[in-house]
């Protein structure tokens, strides 16, 4: 059973809490502005490209680079998330990419996977969830890289249970227009709750999972798996953000040169995704999965180097 | 799908990307005259006040869009991905207070 909402004296210590947290940072230099939105802009390229949330990267280097209490981290995170996540939205939805039907209804699943995974957070050993996580991430990179779609994603028999998730459009990179449907979406919901549920109980981005379960079961192009995905992280990350920032977590200092960054980052990074092939996309996001997977079991075996995810 | 039953699916994707990129933008200008205010002023009720106000946009994107995209499905009578908006928001809903009142408790 859910608890009640606080009593009304929240309110007098949520205001004393906003101020007392954000006099920490009340003097920022003009270098610490400029280092907070460089790493946004880059965070955000490499994650608008991939499709994966820019958080993966923001954390690590705004805590062992930036010396950032975790929690202003996280938030700065979840809100770069959310402008990579709607300042990609644009292009990517004109470009037929985003599939938005779809993006609704494995909403549905990806939300109630990590409000599972809230409620039972802390009922399961961190270090075999740590596991699994690296397990599932390297598997996903190998079908990331050995298994690559048709060029033409037309559907071969398989079961199509809405024809108006159905959809072609122009891919520049690869010079051709593309035509899919959606297959299998039974599956790729299942898939996409149990993403959502691992990736809440580690505490780590949903993006990672979601492209290769959308790849893996939908049988999607890859670009219309990232720009979905993308679409999608934002509403996930509403819910930590709007904690975040009601808490006083957002430090208006950190936060803003970060989004700032995220914003222009996305814009160049959803370019590099129209104008990319398939198969380097495939590649890049193969190798980070890599790198990501090899940074979880580290932490499984108790060596994180001080880097948090 | 031929062309025809394409035509409401674009429609309703270049109204959410003109919303979406229009908060964007919108939420990057206050964010950015925010942080313009911090070299003019050491006074830091404006320049917070700005951040913040553009920071709480860009938060609140997200669930705009699904609220846009829900009423968009109802009116056009498709009652099914109507309701699965519907549903996403009210888990997102109740996600938050769950959270907001377990993290205020501690």
């Amino acid at each position: 059973m859910l608890p009640l909402l606080p009593a009304p004296s929240w309110w007098s210590n949520y205001f004393s809490r906003q101020l007392t947290q954000r006099q920490n940072n009340d003097v920022m230099s003009h270098d610490s502005i400029y280092c907070l939105f460089a790493i946004g802009l880059c965070a955000a390229g490499i994650g608008s490209i991939l499709g994966m949330t820019s958080g993966v990267f923001i954390v690590p280097v705004l805590t062992v680079f930036a010396h950032l209490d975790i929690h202003t981290a996280m938030g700065a995170s979840l809100v770069s998330v959310i402008a990579c996540s709607c300042g990609g939205a644009g292009p990517l939805l004109n470009a037929g990419l985003t599939n938005v039907r779809l993006a609704i209804a494995l909403e549905m699943a990806t939300t109630l996977g990590g409000a599972c995974g809230v409620v039972l957070a802390g009922l399961l050993s961190s270090r075999s969830l740590f596991l699994v996580f690296a397990f599932v991430l390297l598997i996903s990179a190998f079908h990331m890289f050995a298994c690559p779609r048709p060029r033409h994603d037309e559907s071969k028999g398989g079961r199509v249970r809405d024809d108006k998730l159905s959809v072609n459009y122009l891919d520049i990179g690869e010079h051709a227009e593309i035509a899919y449907r959606v297959e299998h979406l039974t599956l790729g919901l299942s898939l996409m709750y149990g993403a959502a549920l691992l990736s809440s109980l580690v505490g780590i981005g949903s993006g990672v999972l979601k492209i290769p379960a959308m790849d893996a079961s939908l049988r999607l192009p890859i670009k219309v798996s990232t720009a979905t995905s993308s679409f999608m992280i934002g509403v996930t990350a509403t819910a930590g953000a709007a904690v975040y920032f009601v808490r006083g977590n957002i430090q208006p200092m950190v936060v803003a040169p970060v989004a700032l960054g995220s914003v222009l980052g996305t814009v160049l990074g959803v370019r590099g995704l129209l104008h990319m092939a398939d198969y380097w996309l495939r590649l890049a996001f193969a190798g980070v999965l890599v790198i990501l997977a090899v940074q979880v079991l580290l932490i499984s075996l108790g060596v994180s180097a001080g880097v948090p995810l | 799908m031929n062309a025809e039953d394409q035509k409401p699916a674009i429609a309703l994707e270049r109204r959410l990307a003109n919303l979406l990129s229009f908060g964007t933008w919108a939420a990057a200008g206050l964010i950015a005259a925010g942080l313009m205010l911090s070299g003019l002023t050491a006074d830091r009720l404006p320049r917070d006040f700005l951040s913040l106000l553009g920071i709480g946009l860009l938060i609140s994107l997200p669930v705009v869009r699904i609220v846009v995209t829900g009423l968009v499905f109802l009116f056009r009578h498709e009652l099914k991905y109507a309701l699965i908006a519907g549903s996403v928001l009210l888990i997102v809903t109740v996600l938050l207070i769950h959270v907001l009142a377990r993290g205020f408790s501690n």
